[in-house]
């Protein structure tokens, strides 16, 4: 077995000093052998420099997919565990790579250990109700409903829909932003950034590659739409008969107030989406890296649970000058960013 | 394709409208109910709790992507609404609301709550 090649107490110590580099180009080469510890889910990388055996420990996810068999009761009957063979059921099998997708942007690139930054088992439940429409996170699983079959397919068609959903569970165990009102919003647009990264980290897009799009595919091919929100452009998406035309708001001038939808989050998220957008268009390249890091760094910081958008807007401003310098690129983008969707960040340079 | 209700006909003895919102999607859907068959629907709007937490007042949150349920009945009289978080759809709101999906037709979504009123077509 490879696991003996390397004694436990040099695991330890690579253990340890791994947590200290992330560097985005070793993933590819950490990804390439994943096997669980005994103890915790963790992935051993083994290679030869020269005539040296470099081995990498890192952390892995720890998945459980449920089937609720079409009945609304959680958590429903595990069907796949870690490690476990594919089940052949396609949306059970497309939660589990997509939470090992998921799982792999936010360790890999941001170094956090799942959910809560502490190795939480990622749990989905998939088949929840009949024809149900939707796919959402009830504070301690992921869970995704059929589709109806008329407008909507299976919700774990979209990676970016599972990436969506995990993020709540990290914002829930982070900033915690209230689910109302443009904290709410702001609560939806994080959950939209990071899926729509997941996507590209994936696919390995960069930002000028990638299509911006929440839930590209989940439409069936009756409905005139190719996704549930576009990013870059919002407002976009759809356009149909009988689900009416995507009303989001790609700008302040357009803050939809409702008491429908917690005050529209689903609706105003649009607004801090393009601004997301502006900023990694301008960075370039993968919107994962600078873009994404400033965006995680605001959402781990000391946000506000009820933070308003030009309150995190500023956070972000501050993101960005503590680790690039106030007087970078990245604190140019993000205010210029802002500024785009109508959001003002006050004072003078952060 | 469903036909929209059309807002200048007689009154019909049964007006039911509900609406959902929310969810992943962000997407609002729409159903409604016209029938001159007020004796078939008068019970199962009669068994609904209408009172108990009054129109418009949500009774709990149920996180993030959870979906919002509206309820409108136009006649038969009184008029009455309700609006329900989805996991609050249960006993005699979700045998109405299934009714009214699986009898009625779809309708264009009414646009969003408190920004343009309720205005049908
Ligand atoms: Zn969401």
């Amino acid at each position: 077995m490879v696991q003996s090649i390397v004694p436990p107490y040099l695991l330890a110590r690579i253990a340890s000093a791994d947590s200290e580099r992330f560097p985005a180009a070793s993933a590819a080469a950490r990804r390439t052998l994943r096997l669980d510890a005994p103890r915790r889910s963790a992935r051993l990388t083994l290679s030869i420099d020269g005539d040296t055996l470099v081995a990498e420990l890192s952390d892995a996810p720890d998945r459980e997919i449920a089937d609720a068999g079409g009945r609304e009761r959680l958590p429903g009957r595990v069907v796949r565990r870690e490690g476990g063979p594919a089940t052949g059921d396609l949306a059970a099998d497309e939660a589990y790579e997509g939470l090992g997708a998921t799982f792999d942007l936010y360790s890999e690139v941001y170094g956090r250990n799942s959910i809560d930054g502490a190795g939480l088992p990622l749990r989905a439940t998939v088949h929840y109700g009949e024809l149900y429409d939707n796919a959402f996170w009830d504070g301690e699983r992921m869970v995704f409903g059929d589709g109806d079959g008329e407008v909507f397919q299976r919700f774990t068609r979209s990676l970016s829909v599972i990436g969506h959903e995990l993020t709540h569970g990290v914002t829930q165990f982070s900033s915690g932003l209230a689910y109302q009102g443009q904290s709410g919003a702001l609560n939806e647009s994080i959950s939209d950034v990071f899926g729509a990264l997941v996507e590209q980290h994936a696919a390995t897009q960069t930002s000028a590659e990638a299509s911006w799009l929440i839930g590209e595919g989940l439409f069936t091919p009756e409905v005139q739409g190719r996704a549930l929100r576009s990013m870059r452009h919002p407002g976009t998406a759809y356009d149909d008969d009988v689900l009416g035309r995507d009303p989001q708001p790609d700008h302040l001038d357009g803050y939809v107030e409702t008491t429908d939808d917690n005050g529209g989050v689903h609706l105003n998220s649009g607004i801090p989406n393009r601004a997301f957008v502006l900023v990694a268009d301008a960075l370039g390249g993968h919107a994962w890296e600078r873009a994404g890091l400033i965006w995680y760094d605001t959402l781990t910081g000391s946000l506000a649970p009820d933070v308003d958008f030009a309150g995190f807007a500023a956070a972000t401003a501050r993101a960005a000058a503590a680790r690039y310098g106030g007087a970078s690129a990245e604190v140019d983008a993000v205010r210029a960013g802002w500024e785009g969707v109508g959001v003002t960040i006050d004072g003078g340079r952060a | 394709m469903a036909d929209e209700p059309d807002p200048d006909r007689d009154s019909p003895a049964v007006d039911i409208r509900v609406t959902r919102s929310g969810g992943v999607a962000g997407m609002r859907r729409g159903w409604a109910v016209a029938s001159p068959d007020a004796r078939r629907w008068e019970p199962l709007v009669d068994a609904c709790p209408w009172d108990d937490d009054g129109p418009g007042l949500l009774v709990r949150d149920d996180g993030p992507d959870r979906m919002l349920w509206r309820i409108e009945v136009l006649a038969p009289g009184p008029a009455r609404s309700a609006e329900l978080p989805e996991s609050a759809v249960e006993g005699p709101w979700r045998a109405l609301v299934e009714t009214v999906r699986d009898e009625g037709s779809r309708v264009r979504p009414e646009p969003p709550h408190g920004s343009a009123g309720t205005a049908d077509g």
